[in-house]
């Protein structure tokens, strides 16, 4: 009987303490968010994903994958499509966002994913600050099985759908909140583009120049070649998971009835060239795998990533790995020249 | 599962609370089958290894007890029983290495080798398992300890979950009696273990894991810098695998102590050791008492006994040598960890050699003893450092690389922010947390009981320190890191 009741006097301040606890988490999570958001982008999906939802029963076509899917302008495509890019979203979160699609989406015919140089060799729950984005995934794509070996964010990225507990963990360890409240930067975009904004042939553009693209190049393309190493390192047979997850997507939206495209949206040539000089295999390694799906499931893949019209056309690239607008429509309509030739 | 991670979080209430709510002679079901399930969740395959482990030393025991056992034939069973232990984890952490060696010398000779390598994952915490199932064994041989005879709570000797990865290796007679024993709730108890854990997060989450940005950057890529960035990172390195190790060991302990279970101290602040032996008697505790008790002792009899006596070079230098050497080889089979092994052999040697003639530095000052004290464990220190380099550099190349080029063009205007992405915050960050640390260490180095100090003030106070550190930790830790240096041994 002591044991007992020794235990219950645990207990209730235990309980005491976990709900507290997560009151306060909940309000500096709140305080957080709300002084220093760590990431634009769960605004900019949320405003996707809002306009999904309204028109869910005209859209035919969405592109999957990371943010180089934006490459894709469906008024060009003369398509009633959406981009539905997440930031660094790698092949295990596409496949989870493709099955939810399939079932919400009654007159999708097309789904367009963007194979990039490290597709293969990425996995987000490997370590920060991805980490953060898989939970930031969870949280906002209505998934309800973890990818496989990921419960413990898909646990966080539920629980952060609901509530800000989890915004307490911050990948910055709360630097941008105390920059934010100590220089006052609170009312300030806090994502300001630092490119520029010009009138050229292909209209109104806002793009890096010529020296940011190249600055930009090198720094991300090492970046993304040395993230996707530790991510390979940190996960054993990476690849081949990443090819097998490729695959399931592939054919769950097939035998939907489903037109599957790959593409590889164009790089500004710099950034194609910092990237070779450590990632040249996981290039081929990309190449070589989406040549087997090609084979097995007949899918289509265009391959746009070096094409010479583009690649060094500063005004067409927002920054070394992103197409600007004028470039999403210069692409696009490569894209469609390419798909119709196919077709015929 | 690791301790970082959220199923730990989930799994270990449930666990405490269910032990504690079963009657004692279901419990050891309990904890064994949580055990199994803690080991399996990282690869369920490997789980038959454990199973193997179990089974050599449970009937090794059993056989080794049997009345009418001759002593020849005792003698027998134990060397199958260790050969068995060691044939395992040699198959598993340096067969691989060995017919990699093999082949180079059989590649020389000109003869075809075609014993083919398995480049096999190696089991977590093989190691740690494995000296725990021969201590057992060579204590029932000597009579130390009585065989277990309850197959499930030997079975969970070996597997218990808060030590199975990472230590602290338990003795027999220290974890089996208490398996035996009921423990009743105890709150201050379970309070306790609980700050203990909590402890140990702080010095994971916060230090450790946040240091690692910085080792990981100068030790992956050691030929991009010279001087004061390998000079801090081997530091950075000093204190990453001390909070990293002692952490583990204080979930370890606390949690064990929340079930009432008493598990042995693998570390005593072995940064303010005065001497490498100290530093060996505060480091990996449980390690060095295993090597010292079945490595140590034997060697040294053996060796008084034989021709070289007690007083030669040889008998003096010999055991030392020999146990730093095994102790290096336990962490790996790389060329780095066996010179990290020898280097402290080098120095235990020259250490025993020195106290054995009398020496004494002769000081042109008459200085206080607390500054002789303080210069000899500064010293210590950095001759610890310096055998980190070989401990933590992934290629002999590089650690020579790191050892030639330390004080190399010290360029000092390196950018911080370049070894620690957040530059000067997370520096600071690091800097302070390390702080608190010391100031702790320095408190119990002074005999007062930081959980005294805690239990004896008002309640106000008691929980917003406790509401302080969980906030610490979760708002300055780095989750998602990784797993803790010594699993993988």
């Amino acid at each position: 009987m002591r044991g007992f009741s020794v235990m219950r006097r645990f207990f209730n301040k235990a309980i005491l303490f976990v709900i507290s606890l997560s009151l306060i988490f909940n309000v500096l999570g709140t305080l957080a968010d709300r002084t220093a958001p760590l990431d634009d982008w769960r605004a900019e999906y949320q405003r996707r994903a809002i306009g999904l939802e309204t028109g869910r029963d005209q859209v035919e076509a969405v592109t999957l994958g990371n943010s180089h899917s934006d490459a894709i302008d469906y008024s060009v495509l003369g398509m009633e499509g959406q981009s539905l890019a997440f930031a660094a979203a790698d092949l295990f979160e596409v496949e989870k966002f493709a099955g939810v699609l399939v079932e919400q989406l009654p007159n999708l015919t097309r789904v367009f994913i963007t194979i990039s140089y490290y597709s293969f060799s990425r996995d987000n729950a490997t370590f920060e600050p991805f980490r953060t984005r898989r939970i930031g995934f969870y949280s906002m794509v209505p998934v309800w099985s973890p990818v496989v070996g990921d419960t413990s964010n898909f646990f966080l990225g539920r629980l952060d759908s609901f509530t800000h507990i989890w915004s307490v963990v911050r990948s910055d360890s709360w630097h941008g909140v105390w920059t934010a409240l100590t220089e006052h930067k609170s009312s300030e975009n806090p994502f300001p583009y630092d490119g520029v904004h010009t009138t050229s042939v292909w209209g109104e553009c806002s793009h890096y120049t010529a020296e940011q693209l190249e600055v930009h190049a090198r720094e991300i393309a090492g970046r993304n070649v040395s993230s996707s190493s530790q991510m390979a390192a940190m996960h054993r047979g990476l690849t081949q998971d990443a090819l097998d997850t490729l695959a399931r997507t592939i054919e769950r939206l097939q035998s939907n009835g489903i037109r599957v495209v790959l593409f590889t949206p164009t790089y500004y040539e710099k950034y194609t060239e910092y990237f070779v000089e450590d990632g040249s295999a996981m290039i081929d390694d990309m190449k070589d795998k989406v040549n087997r799906l090609q084979q097995t499931y007949h899918v289509e893949y265009y391959d746009f990533s070096n094409d010479p019209d583009i690649k060094n056309q500063s005004e067409l690239f927002y920054n070394s790995d992103h197409l600007s607008e004028c470039g999403q429509q210069v692409f696009s309509a490569k894209l469609l020249e390419a798909m119709n030739g196919n077709s015929e | 599962m690791k301790f970082n991670s959220i199923q730990f979080l989930i799994f270990f209430p449930l666990v405490a609370t269910a032990y504690f709510s079963l009657p004692h002679r279901w419990r050891w079901f309990l904890l064994l089958g949580a055990s199994y399930l803690f080991y399996a969740s990282w690869n369920p395959k490997y789980i038959v290894v454990l199973f193997t482990m179990t089974a050599i030393g449970y009937i090794s025991g059993r056989l080794l007890e049997r009345e009418n056992a001759r002593p020849a034939t005792r003698q027998l069973i134990l060397t199958l029983s260790l050969l068995a232990s060691l044939g395992v984890l040699f198959f598993f952490k340096y067969f691989d290495l060995s017919n990699r060696v093999l082949h180079v010398v059989f590649d020389q000779l000109g003869i075809s080798h075609l014993i083919p390598g398995f480049n096999i994952l190696l089991p977590l915490g093989i190691s740690y398992f494995t000296f725990q199932t021969m201590s057992y064994t060579i204590d029932v041989y000597r009579g130390v300890v009585k065989a277990e005879r309850h197959a499930g709570i030997y079975a969970l000797f070996i597997a218990f979950f808060p030590q199975v990865t990472a230590g602290p290796i338990a003795r027999a007679n220290q974890l089996l009696p208490q398996f035996h024993t009921a423990h009743n709730p105890d709150y201050e108890q379970v309070v306790s273990g609980l700050q203990r854990m909590a402890w140990g997060f702080f010095k994971k989450l916060v230090i450790a894991d946040r240091l690692a940005f910085v080792v990981n950057t100068a030790y992956g890529d050691p030929t991009a810098y010279t001087g004061f960035p390998l000079i801090l990172a081997t530091y950075a390195f000093a204190f990453q695998v001390y909070c990293d190790f002692s952490a583990y060991a204080d979930i370890a302990i606390g949690a064990a102590r929340v079930m009432g279970l008493k598990l042995q101290e693998n570390f005593d602040q072995p940064y303010y050791a005065q001497s490498i032996p100290e530093f060996w008697r505060r480091w990996h505790i449980t390690l060095y008492n295993w090597l010292r008790d079945y490595i140590f002792y034997p060697l040294s009899r053996l060796l008084r006994r034989s021709k070289l006596g007690s007083s030669g070079i040889l008998a003096v230098g010999l055991p030392p040598m020999l146990t730093m050497l095994a102790s290096g080889l336990w962490h790996g089979t790389d060329w780095t960890f066996l010179i990290w092994g020898a280097l402290h052999g080098i120095f235990m040697v020259f250490s025993v050699l020195w106290n054995r003639r009398n020496f004494s530095l002769r000081l042109p000052l008459p200085l206080p003893t607390q500054v002789v004290n303080a210069i000899k464990t500064l010293a210590t220190f950095h001759l610890v450092c310096f055998t980190w380099v070989f401990f933590r550099a992934s290629t002999l190349s590089d650690a020579i690389y790191i050892v030639q080029h330390l004080f190399v063009n010290p360029n000092l205007s390196v950018s911080l922010s370049a070894l620690m992405p957040g530059g000067w915050y997370e520096w600071i960050i690091v800097l302070l947390a390390i702080l608190v640390m010391e100031i702790v260490h320095w408190k119990q180095k002074e005999g007062s009981s930081l959980r005294e100090v805690i239990r004896r003030q008002p309640a106000w106070l008691r929980w917003s320190i406790y509401y302080a550190l969980v906030l610490v930790i979760f708002m300055f830790g780095k989750f998602g890191a990784g797993e803790f240096i010594y699993a993988r041994f």
